[in-house]
């Protein structure tokens, strides 16, 4: 109780015995906290709801009294008004605040595994900018944004505070239906050379190391039961083997290219907000997304947005010269159609000339399943 | 339910009218709290007195005895409390 005593209190001195003035309050149902004695001197303080009748009942005892502080809350109002910065400033704390008590800032997204977070967040700032000053969020609509992306089940979206909590829950990966009931033998689906082979059922025909073409059976559905008895069933098994692919383009002895002209726009957004529909005067163009501080003392960044001017330029191709370079840019491009599971074993080139063109043969030996 | 002094005072086989006039709680002899006081008599740092009835004194005895609160009906005194006594006037 006596912490009362300290905040929204006054502190009182008279000239007294310490009995004296506690019996004199305790007389007249006023509660007097930490009274202390010094030097002929009573210090105490009392309630602010008690100053007037403690001051009434002082001017009839003790004329010496003297009021040594005041907190009571009028009186900190009263005496800290007539500081205009202090006002001002608790002024714009409580606008500040007020506004961003009522906007949403963040976006929080999880549960996702499979699905890009940058692709959720896209739905999300479609339906609903961030930040935002508005504080209804209709969740319904945006679930069911969010569930017509590809690979989502459900999600469930929750606004606390100003933060969009969004949880997405992925679909499960599809199993493969495998039909057991139609017998097929096991078919090459490849040119190569086994280099491993499991039968789990069926009458294997191929061993490791036997050279197979596209088409060629691998497992046959049948069992030999003895001599001339067989019996149809189910092949199944994994044949892995040495394949060599081979991959064709033609370069021409111009080609398109695409300069910038030296035309540009810049548009600079806050909050990482992304400009909507901007006008941009350009027929071909690329944007170019950086990040810049206006202030060095509030840290304030923004985007910055800058559209260059395209223009189609044709180009000589060279190819005698640049042979290195268009070979290992069409490698690497031709390396991811391989199959994903494949090992890559090596890979080599042929060129032909043509008139005007040049054929560029790559091939690449992988060994992947073939079945 | 009983209070605290209700279930003491029946432990005790003690009347329930005994302790009407005031009661003295202390803490740990470092805090003492006196309800249903009088006045207070004597105050100093090493002794204070308090009436309790118009026959009885609460004497407290110990060294930097301070009163933290004092109202109409309780006391609360913290310091090193040594010895209280209660003395018939």
């Amino acid at each position: 109780m006596w912490r009362f005593a300290l905040f929204d209190a006054v502190k009182i001195r008279i000239r007294g015995s310490l009995t004296f003035v506690a019996n004199y309050f305790i007389f007249h149902n006023i509660n007097i906290y930490k009274p202390r004695y010094n030097e002929g001197y009573v210090t105490f303080f009392v309630k602010s709801k008690d100053k007037n009748k403690v001051i009434d009942l002082l001017k009839q005892k003790f004329n010496d009294y003297k009021i040594i502080e005041d907190t009571t809350i009028n009186n900190l109002v009263v005496s800290n008004l007539k500081r205009i910065g202090l006002s001002l400033g608790l002024l714009v704390i409580t606008i500040c605040l007020y506004v961003m008590s009522n906007c949403t800032v963040n976006l929080d997204i999880k549960g996702n595994e499979i699905v890009p977070t940058d692709t959720i967040k896209e739905v999300v700032l479609d339906f609903y900018e961030i930040p935002n000053f508005n504080k209804k969020l209709d969740t319904r609509k945006l679930v069911n944004n969010l569930i017509m992306l590809d690979g989502i089940a459900s999600a469930s979206v929750d606004k606390r505070g100003n933060t969009v909590f969004i949880e997405v829950y992925e679909e499960l990966p599809k199993v493969p239906i495998i039909d057991k009931t139609t017998y097929k033998d096991v078919v090459s689906a490849y040119d190569g050379i086994i280099t491993r082979m499991i039968s789990y059922s069926g009458t294997p025909l191929k061993k490791v190391g036997d050279t197979v073409k596209c088409g060629d059976v691998l497992i046959k559905s049948k069992i030999a039961l003895g001599e001339e008895l067989s019996v149809d069933t189910y092949a199944n098994g994994e044949v892995y083997g040495r394949v060599c692919i081979k991959k064709e383009t033609i370069i021409p002895e111009m080609l398109v290219a695409t300069k910038r002209t030296g035309r540009k726009i810049e548009i600079n957004k806050f909050f990482g907000v992304k400009p909507k529909n901007p006008k941009v005067p350009f027929e071909h163009y690329e944007v170019e997304l950086c990040q810049i501080k206006l202030d060095n003392t509030l840290c304030l960044l923004a985007n910055k947005y800058v559209y260059y001017e395209l223009e189609e330029v044709l180009e000589p191709t060279n190819f005698k010269e640049n042979e290195s370079f268009y070979v290992k840019e069409y490698t690497d491009k031709y390396i991811t159609t391989l199959p994903s599971d494949c090992v890559f074993l090596r890979s080599w080139y042929n060129v032909k000339l043509l008139d005007k063109k040049v054929c560029l043969v790559i091939y690449y030996e992988i060994e992947t399943k073939i079945t | 339910m009983d209070s605290f002094y209700d279930e003491m005072m029946s432990k005790l086989y003690l009347d329930k009218d005994i302790y009407l006039d005031f009661r003295v709680t202390i803490c740990a002899f470092k805090g003492l709290y006196v309800e249903g006081h009088k006045g207070i008599m004597l105050y100093n740092p090493n002794r204070i007195v308090i009436n309790v009835t118009h026959k009885k004194n609460l004497e407290i005895i110990g060294s930097n005895m301070v009163i933290n609160e004092i109202g109409s009906a309780e006391i609360f005194i913290k310091g090193n409390i040594k010895n209280v006594e209660v003395c018939l006037v």
